[in-house]
């Protein structure tokens, strides 16, 4: 009696659409860093925490910063040192023939669209699907309100933008073969706007088995992004190196900070840590546990490269997109959280083809992973300070989503035989084809 | 060449899916009333204001009902409340907790309350197998809106009767066979906040058969007005006279929606010219509510009879929005956590969208959507995000009591085939 019951129930679990355990994880996140934080405080009042400690007057400070950087190299010459690459003083020349107020008001309509056409449009057009489909509004409207976007805009940053010409360059690459030329220019547009971006070069492969094009196509656009650098010589070059040093040693340790550097060091000056002769010695030695992630990152990395170079993979693969994606947030030494508002276009694009049903597979294992991820990339759309102290970083919950990833990589490789076509019934969130 | 481009941009606008104009509604409010007043503040720094007028300590109404009810099970005295005696019921299991764990459960509830009734009821009240996009755009943005952040803070209790309401009307169009249950729990939810009465109209299965709902109504009607003297005659004299006091005391509260708030609120607004009818105006502003109300009760006529018009056969969605509409405007004591019960009459609402979609008149249904879209999502945010003069939720609630009536002239029958087999359309991507 007791053993059908449980049969019944296990069997109307494993039935039960994807969608289900996404939506599980993410209620279980709004639960814990939403509701809890803002109606169940102590102090019994309606808690609402304002990131005063993040925010800077006047409002879009990173914004305000490169225009004025930008105004002094066209009036004098001179290009001050930034944080950023030279070209990007270019892209911000036609800010600076606008007063601020209006400068930043048009910068975050630009935000905004730029997150509507990579988060809404770019992947459904790469997915070739022909509606919106729930994941997708799911991901857009929370990744809409969340933190990591809000503070994109308080910044005045242009992460979003970068993210959205790399992402077209990707869909001009994959879609519309005949005009790579301007794939290759919007994606060096984008690294030349933030250098991480360059990661994405893996994206830009089509064929996996034809290694000398891709190599080809790997120095070619290196080379160019390279020489991009040095537009102005390598004076200001060394100058905007000296700063990011200078800024990487300032900004460790602090939980807005996404870097594989920074959580090291924000773990290791942790309270709660015992004693212990081995934490003493690596607290010395930090370097260790910063080469033990990044190696991690590395092998999961090159495992999905490497699963698909077996595979012969032809087109867009969203595993490779994924991890370039997380590898985006991690390895930069400095890397804040409005990082983040990229990161649903990264998730509304390859996820719809990593987390499917196989016919053959695993059911209980995919439901596990997708209510892991589902918590996992959910938890990453809250302020730091709205959770508890040792789940602040998001590092954890990116590295997370990667193995998940390589997971369903390597099972989907051992599977590959089998795969039948995503089903879309019983995800509620498939890619039509 | 002009008008060639004209002709081609025209033909692509009104070829889009109305999804990209609901979208788009729903980005203009967003823009309006998250992005500036929070990010283009004068001060030129982000803004984090306290949206609610909350209290100390927190989930008030919740506590006070939970007191009254211990009060009642511990002394068997009948304390003085505004809400109906069975209240006193409901809330004694709550009694046996602490405070703190009562308040947690109960926000527990709320929530779950809240995944069924928009989640759960209306895909299978609309026979979805899918959660479609536009459902989860109303299901997510309605969870994080002002308004269910108040019901939370607040510790009201809307969402679990409207829930008992909506289980109610499921269980009586989809299981004939269980309309006990469903009248049980229809009291309840009427027990629990008097204004889920006016979903007695949800309850008709065939418009055509006036005897027996007429029949159905006044036994509901009956039942319920002898339940609300449980305890005795004196304890609804208390409620009555005790809502008097309040509406008296609160006139013109911003964060309320009522039209007799509504009104006192817009005749005492500065900048109404100083004309002698305006003045006649607030001294008589029973006029002004009269009016209103009229007006709402013309609306709600037009759909009523346009469903018995169309020998509607099932659920009607129209009249169901509309019954929203009244409970929320009505009601002389009506705040804007009832705002929390908008998206569930929203999503029931989408097959009636579905079935625009594929309507000829393009244009009339695009503007419709739009302006649907804008005034729905307008009450997604804090009053304190809008300027003065749209920060009551009455007129955005008008605007949408309108719209539905205009979808109730559908052309009959349409609307109902295409209930049980809702179409999938492009702009859902199902």
């Amino acid at each position: 009696m007791i053993d059908n019951i449980y049969q019944r129930i296990k069997e109307y679990l494993l039935k039960l659409p994807l969608m289900t355990w996404v939506l599980l994880g993410f209620f279980i996140t709004f639960f814990y860093f939403f509701i809890v934080t803002l109606f169940l405080d102590p102090s019994q009042y309606m808690k609402y925490f304002p990131y005063n400690i993040l925010v800077n007057s006047p409002i879009g400070s990173d914004f305000r910063s490169i225009v004025f950087s930008s105004s002094t190299w066209i009036h004098s010459g001179a290009v001050p040192p930034t944080l950023y690459p030279p070209i990007t003083l270019m892209f911000f020349v036609p800010f600076t023939f606008l007063n601020d107020g209006t400068g930043y008001t048009v910068l975050t309509l630009i935000i905004l669209i730029c997150y509507v056409w990579s988060t809404l449009i770019l992947p459904r057009w790469i997915n070739k699907q022909k509606g919106i489909s729930a994941f997708a509004m799911l991901i857009f409207i929370t990744g809409l309100v969340s933190y990591g976007l809000q503070l994109e805009l308080e910044r005045g940053q242009w992460n979003v933008v970068a993210f959205t010409f790399c992402l077209t360059a990707i869909y001009i690459f994959h879609d519309h073969p005949h005009r790579r030329w301007l794939a290759y220019l919007l994606f060096s547009i984008s690294v030349q706007l933030k250098l991480y971006p360059a990661i994405f070069v893996f994206a830009l492969i089509e064929n996996w088995s034809d290694w000398k094009n891709n190599i080809r196509r790997f120095v070619g656009l290196g080379i160019v992004n390279v020489l991009a650098l040095f537009i102005f010589g390598s004076g200001p070059l060394v100058r905007t190196v000296g700063s990011v040093v200078e800024t990487a040693a300032t900004h460790v340790g602090l939980p807005f900070n996404l870097s594989v550097s920074s959580f090291v060091m924000y773990i290791l000056s942790m309270g709660f840590l015992p004693h212990a002769p081995i934490i003493v010695w690596l607290q010395v030695n930090g370097w260790l546990p910063q080469l033990f992630l990044f190696a991690f990152f590395a092998v999961c990395f090159l495992m999905i490269l490497g699963q698909a170079y077996k595979n012969g993979s032809k087109g867009f693969n969203p595993w490779v997109f994924m991890a370039c994606s997380i590898g985006a947030f991690i390895i930069p030494a400095i890397s804040f959280d409005y990082k983040l508002a990229t990161f649903p276009s990264s998730i509304a694009l390859s996820i719809p083809a990593i987390l499917t049903f196989k016919e053959s597979g695993n059911k209980f294992l995919m439901i596990l992973l997708t209510f892991l991820f589902s918590v996992a990339y959910s938890s990453t759309l809250y302020p730091y300070m709205y959770k508890p102290e040792w789940l602040q970083y998001n590092l954890p919950a990116l590295l997370l989503i990667l193995t998940i990833c390589t997971i369903l990589c390597c099972v989907r490789s051992e599977k590959s035989a089998d795969a039948s076509p995503i089903s879309k019934s019983n995800l509620g969130m498939g890619r039509e084809t | 060449m002009i008008d060639n481009i004209y002709q081609r941009i025209k033909d692509y606008l009104l070829k889009l899916p109305l999804m990209t104009w609901v979208l788009l509604g729903f980005f203009i409010t967003f823009l309006a009333f998250f992005i500036v007043p929070i990010f283009f503040d004068s001060s030129l720094r982000m803004q984090f204001n306290h949206y609610l007028p909350a209290t100390l300590p927190i989930g008030n109404d919740f506590r006070v009902s939970v007191a009254f009810s211990s009060t009642w099970f511990h002394s068997a005295v009948v304390p003085e409340i505004v809400y109906p005696a069975f209240t006193l019921i409901f809330f004694s299991p709550f009694t046996l907790l602490d405070g703190e764990v009562g308040y947690k459960i109960f926000i527990l509830i709320i929530l779950l309350c809240y995944v069924l009734m928009t989640l759960t009821l209306p895909q299978r009240i609309n026979k979805q197998k899918n959660i479609s996009a536009l459902s989860m755009l109303i299901f997510i943005t309605g969870l994080v809106s002002y308004g269910m952040q108040f019901e939370i803070e607040r510790g009201q209790f809307n969402v679990i009767a409207f829930t008992f309401c909506l289980v109610a009307v499921y269980i009586f169009h989809n299981h004939p066979k269980r309309r006990w249950l469903a009248y049980l729990f229809f009291t309840i939810s009427v027990q629990l906040k008097l204004y889920p009465a006016i979903f007695v109209f949800a309850l008709i299965e065939d418009w055509s058969d006036w005897k027996g709902n007429i029949k159905r109504i006044v036994g509901l009607g009956i039942l319920n007005f002898a339940a609300l003297f449980i305890f005795g005659v004196d304890l609804i004299q208390t409620a009555i006279r005790t809502i008097d006091k309040i509406q008296a005391n609160l006139p013109g509260r911003v964060y309320s929606l009522s039209i007799l708030s509504f009104s006192m609120r817009i005749l005492s607004i500065g900048f109404l010219s100083r004309m002698p009818v305006f003045m006649w105006l607030q001294a008589n502003s029973w006029l002004l509510q009269s009016f209103l109300f009229a007006f709402i009760v013309v609306c709600f006529l037009i759909i009523l009879w346009q469903a018995y018009k169309k020998n509607s056969k099932s659920f009607n969605p129209s009249v169901f929005f509309a019954c929203t509409i009244g409970a929320c405007i009505i009601p002389g004591l009506s705040y804007d956590y009832k705002l929390s019960l908008l998206p569930v009459a929203a999503m029931l609402l989408i097959p009636v969208l579905e079935y625009f979609e594929q309507g000829e008149k393009r244009f009339l249904v695009i503007f419709l959507t739009l302006l649907f879209s804008i005034a729905y999502s307008s009450t997604l945010y804090p009053y304190t995000s809008k300027p003065e003069v749209l920060r009551y939720n009455f007129p955005a609630l008008i605007v949408l009591l309108l719209i539905c009536t205009a979808l109730s002239f559908a052309k009959p029958n349409k609307v109902e085939e295409s209930l049980p087999h809702t179409p999938q359309v492009n702009s859902d991507g199902q």
